[in-house]
């Protein structure tokens, strides 16, 4: 099936294709098994565009118009945006279980994945002969790696120029490759000097140099100016309520803030998870209630973060109860944290 | 072939309701296994099929109409009293047809209700909406939850694979892809049925814990 033929899926699921196309895809969705399966295919990756703002105009407004108008697809767009947020947590959150590694499961079968090149590169560039290669090599791939793990934690932390941090990092990643294709010719050729190779990795070097100071700008620039589209977050770290008379933490919440994001100082006690409730101080009346949540580890200290929806937090007092879930499932209550919003 | 089964099963209008017996269900059963047992999964995605096919015309009540349109397939069937040897989803997916042209006929079709109109024209500030928020905020977190628990029941391979082949945004993703399906040995399309099989399986599975 080529690209026209997913054009032509993606409009019959928008209602923009005429009747006798409609038809003829109508039958085929009962009648055949593998039009069943691209559909549902097609269907998913319109859903993930959709979220992802990828959708052109016209068919985003056919989206909302047409596709969004059935309950159970707005379930289906309610579990992508979900599973997106999974994914993303699965991934730019190694700490977390079952975290997923981009280190491929299985060899390789043909030498163009880029993830496990990097394995294969590594360990393969210990075979060659000339040491002082070898090892140069290795600090360019290892400088490589380091560099793209530090752009994508810098991704993650501006998440605004998300975008623009995700083509660097690929455009990294092409010329990692392309280093890669010279080891390869340099160990069945041997034309290559150490010296060109070293010019190469400075050359890198300076690239990624750039990039950091081009990512530092940028994060600049994001805290002083949230981004159109994107939420607008406030955080806020929170200690544990105490029997002594100390001082309420007060919170500011701007007008066009999104969600405040309330870092809770999390206990020493080794919890499966947490979860959390929001009450009214006056009348512990409970506001919202989070879902799961996992501790992370900041420095020496370790944090659960918890996003609130902005429009939940209207001036006045409020108590953050953090229940501590067990291995079996049970629910104990272990901190309060006190807060309040006060008139920007 | 359209015009008989148009007489026959598409029409719902007689004096006396036809209903549903053990023995019809059976015989319809055994007509969509075709002769190999699949223990009622044929009939499961034969209904799945007529739901999705309902849904996506914005009939409201998909699931009715799906039963509606395996009740008159049961009919047809026992009628007949014999082998039928015409295919089952042609079969189905004709009454299907019957059934929702019916659909659109029926005077409560024309209602007006705001449920029943697209997002686009509904008002900006539904207050039915805003006054579900909290508990949007909280299904959102279930089903992150519910994720979570269904993710670590797929074989590791799958979960690692599903992650991988939906995370990122255009180019990210696209490169992802390919990587991906070079390390499997797999065509992109093989990979893409693979990741949508398993992600169906995931919904499905989280529809269930979310419930």
């Amino acid at each position: 099936m080529n690209a026209n033929d997913n054009n032509l899926l993606r409009s019959y699921l928008l209602g923009a294709l005429p009747e006798a196309e409609t038809e003829i895809c109508d039958e085929l969705s009962f009648t055949d098994d593998a039009f069943v399966v691209r559909l549902q295919a097609v269907e998913d990756d319109l859903i993930d565009s959709y979220l992802q703002n990828e959708l052109p105009q016209q068919e985003r407004e056919q989206f909302q118009a047409y596709y969004l108008a059935s309950p159970r697809r707005q379930e289906k767009v309610k579990f992508a945006q979900s599973f997106q947020s999974f994914a993303k947590r699965q991934v730019l959150a190694p700490t977390m279980a079952p975290a997923v590694s981009f280190a491929p499961a299985e060899p390789v079968r043909q030498p163009i994945g880029e993830t496990t090149s990097w394995w294969e590169s590594l360990r393969n560039l210990f075979a060659l002969p000339n040491l002082t290669m070898q090892w140069g090599m290795a600090a360019a791939a290892l400088l490589l790696l380091l560099g793209g793990g530090w752009l994508f934690t810098e991704t993650q932390r501006l998440r605004g120029q998300m975008n623009a941090a995700q083509t660097e990092q690929a455009t990294l990643q092409q010329r990692e490759r392309e280093l890669q294709a010279q080891i390869e010719q340099q160990r069945t050729t041997n034309t290559k000097t150490v010296e060109q190779l070293n010019e190469e990795l400075k050359r890198t070097q300076q690239q990624l140099e750039q990039l950091k100071q081009q990512q530092e700008l940028a994060a600049q620039q994001a805290r002083q100016q949230a981004p159109i589209g994107l939420p607008n977050l406030l955080h806020v770290e929170l200690t544990p309520q105490t029997r002594g008379i100390g001082k309420t933490v007060e919170v500011t919440i701007p007008a066009r803030t999104d969600y405040a994001v309330l870092q809770l100082a999390a206990p020493e006690d080794d919890f499966q998870s947490y979860q959390a409730e929001l009450l009214t101080s006056a009348d512990e009346k409970l506001r919202w209630k989070s879902g799961k949540l996992k501790a992370r580890t900041t420095g020496t200290s370790r944090v659960i973060d918890l996003s609130v929806r902005a429009k939940l937090l209207p001036p006045g007092s409020y108590v953050v109860k953090l229940n501590g879930i067990a291995a079996n499932g049970q629910a104990e209550e272990i901190r309060k944290y006190s807060f309040k919003v006060v008139k920007p | 072939m359209e015009e008989a089964l148009s007489y026959q099963i598409g029409s719902g209008k007689e004096a006396r309701p036809w209903q549903a017996t053990p023995e019809s269900l059976a015989r319809l059963l055994h007509w969509l296994d075709g002769g190999v047992d699949s223990q009622g999964q044929a009939y499961e995605e034969m209904r799945q099929r007529l739901v999705t096919y309902f849904d996506r015309k914005n009939c409201r009540t998909p699931d009715d109409l799906a039963d509606e349109t395996l009740n008159r397939v049961m009919k047809w069937l026992e009628q007949n009293r014999k082998e039928v040897d015409a295919e089952p989803a042609k079969i189905c997916y004709n009454t299907a047809r019957f059934v929702f042209h019916e659909y659109l006929r029926r005077p409560e079709h024309a209602q007006n209700d705001l449920d029943e109109m697209p997002v686009a024209n509904q008002p900006a500030e539904d207050p039915r909406v805003t006054a579900h928020l909290n508990e949007e905020e909280a299904a959102k977190e279930k089903r992150l939850g519910c994720l979570e628990t269904c993710s670590a029941k797929l074989p590791t391979e799958d979960r690692e694979m599903i992650v991988r082949y939906y995370y990122g945004e255009q180019r990210v993703k696209l490169d992802n892809r390919k990587a991906l399906a070079a390390e499997r040995g797999m065509t992109a399309n093989a990979l893409s049925i693979k990741a949508c099989r398993v992600r169906d399986k995931l919904r499905a599975c989280v529809t269930e814990c979310v419930c």
